[in-house]
């Protein structure tokens, strides 16, 4: 079978099902697990209830026979109204217990779904995550586990609904097969109903739907953005923009009610007509010289074929819903079968204490098949050293960090951290020794104190203000509106974008990692506050390995060495003095642009030799690395 | 002294039919007779079998055949009638309220912004509004066709005979007490429920944003913890809503009843008081109850629900923005002219009101006209702060802002951001191409200036090497492209707006140097003459500026030039100290200032 793995698979739009409906449904049911039981005894509970609800007007009928005959006892009729309110009685218990075990079982059955899905969402590969919205995602554990739960009900209530149009047919055609023909006048309204719905229903209701998941995904953006909207004055043109997608989904909708409008008086002007014609066809047999019906029974057949008719539309109606849930099925399964790539092998082991330092070995590396973003990378930093990555914006540093810290692999090559393979070693104990500082800090909607907690669970209090009054942190958490108790919302829009990016480094310091990567992660901070988070971090991890990638000339002024990026590659790497002594591409970004962060004035003389320099396109220098491996002081 | 918008929930949740009266009318007077409609064939079935009976098959009968065929026919056209009205009124109304709602609070300034959490705004903007809606179409357009039923068959069934009529006078009222009290019992739990399922919507939503946070931190195991205890009580609340609304005891009032019929309707037969007709009839018309009986429940929950969403909607409708737009706005301002901050002080609201933090105290500022400023200081310090108090995105709390002299209170905030042009710290793209987001700001078509912001912003190179160019989709919230790739989408974004005042919110954050300082001399040449506000975190703009700002804790600290700063504010030395090369120059610069 062709169904794609992993997160290519997982990625793709999806338009069609793409597996077959008894695996949908062997899944759907395979996933009741523990509350089969239950649902077993609730399915017979349903169809007992059914059948007593099917007969119970024969007691009716028998009644009004009864009475036409004059004299006839008073007991006689006691009793069938004993027999019908208990037939009535038992039925309502039945099907309401039905309902209360169902409910219990769907609870459960939603939740353990929701549980496996979320279980393996958060395993997923980034690259799923790169190419949905976030509100999609979240749709999978919310929407489609409910639609999954409804899709069992359909189920059962198909069952019992099926089970009580044969057995009302087949009553009827005791009573008289004439009668039972007769109702089959409704058949055809049925077949164009269900042909109706079928097509240009399901077509309206997934117009109306898109229309409306339209309106919703345009207003969700534009409540993010609405401080852009603002400072671009664009209210009108979002509003009208609005406007038209929420015409477009009241035209659909209209569509659609008006549809459903529709089948409404279809049904029921059908069900009198048909009530007419059954006691046309009845009161011609029932009289004559020899009657075939009694009257009783006449009244049956009026009271049975009202009936008929909605266990057939209830039937149609449910296609919809059961097409959804399938759909719903599918797509969850992309999720629960997909091999995510990046994940512990069998033989993953835990890192090595021993274990330090980062090499990196003809590494190359695309997002997107064909756009390599790193090409052919080798360095090595070695244990306790502090190495800053330097070049310009999107070089591939931010790329160098996700790839330490194992968010993808590389399509080539290998990455290592003292002899250990990433991929031979578990991503729990690499997450636990590699921490880092993200370019775009993303802190949860949670206080301030449990925000910087994240970084280590079991810290107390006192190491977490420690913490903070080293970095420097403390004095502008002491005066938020509730200090640590501050809770963040969304994110953090509460806070300064600077505050935001002090928090974030304070959790991954408290974090205590083995290996450090800092990602502009001072970027935000003037640079006082920069020098305190320098000096922190000096002071708590002189001597691990650290990985610096930053613009700034001041934050990687610690650094013992430099690698130079430019689209992908490493073009020069080695300590400040060995790269200015080069002469190369750095000596030329030094002196124009990192010198003129201190006061030089740039002379257009210098600038020009620099761009000239620049613009050669040198072919990148065989790399230091091997000289340099050799005398291992680089730290 | 305020004026509240709207009044009442109900007064809200009514609002389709007040808005077209005739309608309404016509549309329930339809529904109603559609419940007679539907009550008149069990009395004719009856006349039937009173025919067959009596006189047997002939002329009357098949009239009365005909005549059902008759109301079948009318049936449908009228409910047709009905819900075709009703359906225009409703939707008309949800798309109208929909739309006035985000206008609405899409008016509303920063503030309400800031307090409310934008998922919940979805939330209500979808669902409650919809739900508003649903309580009225299909909810209470069968709620009106179910109790004309039930009046209705109540009615004939009294005229048939007066105990009957007494049964049913008792027992339709206890009916719709039990149902009412049902919906009351079941409506809490629903709602709680619902609340639980936004707060699971909003914690995956949560971690799946922040999903490389949570690898970084091997956290997964503590996420998923999380997410179980939310789902259990989501278990729970469910399986309650879902046994609290299995056993519907109304039904076995009406199983009661209908037996008690029955028996009592046979026993007037065996009496001669009742034809067998009749019996059939009293018989049809609670058929006819029960038909409409078994969806009452539900509809009466939704409506009932539908009162608190609007009660939620009209809550955020009727929020009071502090933000007070003028009448008639000052245009003629200068937008070149000295910028003024007199003793400004600024708050944030926040949601549970006790805020004493200033996040500006006390500023005293005159910024003139055309100068490059430059404002620095500590993380949190009120830089982004004044920079949005330019855009007029709240209103000091105390003080004034005044540009050219003019109070910014005084001029209509449209006017306010065509001028002035912020480039965000935190950016934000929207889910569009690259073209369409750098031209965000064009209000027509615009294609040269794009590019040629493009190119200003150093952005063309990057934006040429997308896979589709200036076509290609970002990402959500940009997720796809580099820090410093973002950061010149949104410079280019806001020079294609050509403001008169340029705000630069620590803008270069992520720009390597090389590609800072092509960015600058690009902008020099749009600055010339304007006014240009830029915080920054770097030594060279210092350098070049008019006028530095150092502002601390929403106190400024000190202003002046870097000469000036450099000599006589000690906090400032202490920064520039901190500046790789700063030595050299301070050094430097007493022979540097004997040159000067
Ligand atoms: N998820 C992604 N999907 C596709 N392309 C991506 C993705 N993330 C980054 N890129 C691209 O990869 C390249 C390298 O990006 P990266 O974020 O590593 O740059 P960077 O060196 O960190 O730049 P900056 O200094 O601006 O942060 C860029 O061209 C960027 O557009
Ligand atoms: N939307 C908000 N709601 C509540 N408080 C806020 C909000 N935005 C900022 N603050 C608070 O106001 C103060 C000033 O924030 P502001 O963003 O102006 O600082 P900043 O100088 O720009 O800092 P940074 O250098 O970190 O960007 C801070 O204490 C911050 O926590
Ligand atoms: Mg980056
Ligand atoms: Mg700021």
């Amino acid at each position: 079978m062709a169904i794609r793995r992993g997160p290519t698979a997982l990625a793709g739009e999806k338009f069609k099902r793409s597996r077959p409906l008894r695996r949908l449904l062997a899944a759907q049911f395979g996933y009741l697990g523990r509350f089969k039981k239950t649902i077993v005894i609730a399915t017979i509970f349903a169809i007992i209830a059914t059948i007593f609800s099917a007969i119970d007007p024969i007691f009716l009928a028998t009644g009004i026979n009864l009475v036409l005959v004059p004299g006839a006892p008073l007991g006689a009729i006691l009793f069938l109204g004993i027999i019908y309110v208990v037939l009535r009685g038992a039925s309502w218990l039945l099907s309401s217990s039905y309902t209360w075990l169902l409910s219990g079982a769907q609870a459960g059955y939603i939740r353990s779904l929701q549980q496996d899905i979320y279980r393996k969402l958060v395993h997923t590969d980034l690259s799923y995550y790169r190419a949905k919205q976030s509100g999609e995602i979240t749709s999978r554990v919310t929407t489609d586990t409910d639609n999954l739960a409804v899709g069992i009900q359909i189920i059962i209530d198909f069952a019992s609904q099926m089970l009580l149009l044969v057995a009302t047919f087949m009553i009827m055609w005791l009573v008289n097969p004439l009668i039972a023909l007769t109702s089959l006048v409704v058949v055809p309204v049925v077949i164009i109903i269900v042909v109706l719905f079928g097509t240009v229903g399901q077509r309206t209701m997934l117009a109306s739907q898109r229309a409306i998941g339209l309106v919703s995904g345009q207003v969700a953006e534009n409540l993010s953005g609405i401080h852009i909207a603002k400072a671009f004055n664009r209210e009108d043109e979002t509003a009208a923009t609005l406007s038209k997608l929420n015409q477009e989904s009241y035209r659909y909708g209209f569509k659609f009610m008006m549809l459903m409008t529709l089948m409404q008086p279809m049904v029921r002007a059908t069900g009198i007509a048909a009530v007419a014609a059954v006691l046309f066809v009845g009161g011609s047999l029932a009289i004559g010289t020899t009657p075939l019906l009694t009257l009783g029974e006449v009244f049956l057949g009026v009271i049975l074929v009202q009936r008929f008719l909605w266990p057939l539309l209830t039937l149609s109606m449910m296609a919809t819903q059961f097409q959804a849930s399938l759909a719903s099925m599918d797509r969850v399964l992309d999720i629960l079968e997909a091999k995510p790539s990046i994940q512990d092998t069998e033989t993953a082991v835990p890192l090595q204490a021993s274990s330090d330092g980062i090499s990196f070995d003809n590494v190359t590396f695309s997002y997107i098949q064909g756009a390599e973003v790193l090409e052919d990378v080798n360095f090595t930093v070695y244990p306790g050293e502090l190495v800053a990555i330097v070049g310009h914006t999107g070089a591939g540093k931010t790329t160098i960090a996700a790839l330490i810290n194992r968010f993808y692999d590389p399509e080539k090559g290998s990455i290592r951290i003292g002899e250990q393979d990433l991929r031979s070693i578990t991503l729990e104990s690499l997450h636990e020794n590699v921490a880092l500082i993200a370019q775009e800090p993303y802190l949860f909607d949670d206080t301030v104190m449990e925000n910087i907690r994240y970084g280590r669970p079991e810290a107390t209090n006192e190491e977490i203000l420690e913490l903070s009054r080293l970095i420097g942190a403390h004095e502008f958490i002491e005066v938020l509106p509730q200090g640590y108790e501050t809770k963040l919302s969304e994110g953090g829009k509460n806070l300064s974008a600077g505050q935001v990016q002090m928090i974030s480094i304070a959790r991954t310091m408290l974090a205590n990692p083995k290996i450090l990567i800092l990602d502009e992660a001072t970027s935000r901070l003037d640079a006082y506050s920069e020098s305190l988070v320098q000096t922190a971090q000096e002071q708590l991890f002189s001597n691990r390995t650290t990985i610096v990638i930053a613009h700034r000339l001041t934050t990687i002024a610690n650094a013992s060495r430099l690698l130079v990026f430019e689209n992908g590659r490493i073009i020069e790497q080695g300590t400040h003095e060995e790269l200015l002594a080069m002469r190369g591409h750095y000596k030329a970004l030094y002196d124009t642009y990192y010198a003129h962060q201190t006061a030089e004035e740039i002379s257009e003389e210098a600038l020009k030799i620099a761009q000239e320099e620049l613009a050669k396109e040198e072919p990148p220098k065989p790399p230091l690395g091997p000289s340099m491996k050799k005398d291992k002081n680089g730290g | 002294m305020a004026e509240v918008k709207y009044k009442s929930a109900t007064g809200y949740q009514l609002a389709a039919l007040r808005r077209y009266p005739g309608v309404t009318i016509v549309a329930t007077a339809l529904a109603l007779f559609a419940s007679y409609l539907l009550t008149l064939p069990a009395i004719l079935i009856g006349n039937a079998i009173n025919i067959l009976d009596t006189e047997g098959l002939g002329f009357a009968f098949i009239m009365q055949v005909w005549t059902i065929l008759g109301i079948a026919l009318t049936l449908f056209l009228t409910i047709l009638l009905a819900g075709y009205a009703f359906a225009i009124i409703t939707l008309r109304w949800e798309r109208d309220a929909r739309q006035e709602f985000f206008e609405l609070i899409q008016d509303n300034s920063m503030t309400f912004h800031d307090q409310v959490d934008s998922n919940q705004l979805l939330a209500v903007a979808m669902q409650d509004v919809r739900w508003v809606r649903f309580s009225l179409n299909p909810a209470l357009r069968n709620i009106i066709s179910a109790i004309g039923t039930l009046i209705i068959a109540s009615i004939f069934l009294a005229l048939m005979d007066v105990w009957l009529g007494i049964i049913v006078v008792i027992g339709a009222p206890l009916y719709l007490y039990l149902a009412y009290r049902y919906a009351v019992k079941i409506e809490p739990v629903r709602r709680k429920r619902s609340e639980q399922n936004e707060s699971i919507t909003s914690i995956s939503q949560e971690v799946f944003r922040g999903i490389e946070v949570v690898r970084a931190f091997g956290s997964e195991e503590r996420e998923q913890e999380k997410f179980n205890d939310a789902a259990g009580v989501y278990e729970e609340l469910t399986a309650r809503e879902g046994k609290l609304g299995a056993f519907y005891l109304p039904t076995l009032i009406l199983i009661a009843i209908t037996t008690i019929a029955f028996v009592y309707g046979a026993y007037l037969v065996l009496v001669g008081t009742w034809s067998v007709g009749m019996l059939v009839s009293a018989l049809g018309l609670f058929a006819a109850i029960e038909g409409f009986s078994f969806m009452l429940p539900r509809f009466l929950l939704v409506i009932r629900g539908g009162h608190v969403n609007a009660q939620r909607i009209i809550k955020v409708l009727n929020w009071q923005d502090p933000l007070e737009e003028p009448e008639l706005g000052v245009t003629e301002v200068d937008w070149t002219g000295d910028i003024v901050f007199d003793n400004v002080s600024f708050q944030y609201a926040t949601d549970n009101g006790h805020n004493n933090s200033y996040a500006l105290k006390n500023v005293n500022l005159t910024i003139p006209s055309g100068s490059r400023v430059a404002l620095i200081g500590g993380p949190g310090g009120g830089k982004s702060t004044i920079l949005k108090l330019l855009l007029r995105l709240y209103d000091p709390t105390e003080g004034r802002v005044l540009v050219g002299g003019i109070d910014l209170r005084n001029v209509l905030t449209r006017d306010v951001r065509a001028a002035v042009g912020l480039v965000e710290q935190d950016i934000f793209l929207f889910r569009m191409s690259v073209r369409d987001n750098i031209g965000f700001g064009c209000v027509e078509a615009c294609e040269e200036e794009i590019f040629d912001a493009a190119q200003k912003a150093q952005a063309h190179e990057f934006i040429m090497k997308l896979p589709k160019g200036y076509d290609t989709i970002i990402g959500e919230r940009g997720m796809t492209l580099s820090g410093g790739q973002r950061q010149r989408l949104a410079i280019a974004r806001t020079l294609v707006q050509n403001p008169k005042i340029l705000l630069l919110d620590d803008s270069v954050s992520a720009i390597d140097a090389q590609t800072e300082y092509s960015l600058r001399k690009a902008l020099d040449e749009v600055m010339k003459n304007r006014t240009s506000i830029t915080v920054t975190q770097r030594l060279r703009t210092l350098l070049e500026s008019d006028l530095i700002i150092i502002i601390d804790k929403g106190v400024i600290i000190a202003t002046g030039t870097h000469d000036s700063l450099i000599e006589n504010s000690e906090h400032y030395q202490r920064i520039f100290k901190r500046l790789p090369g700063a030595l050299p120059y301070a050094q430097k610069k007493p022979g540097k200032e004997a040159g000067n």
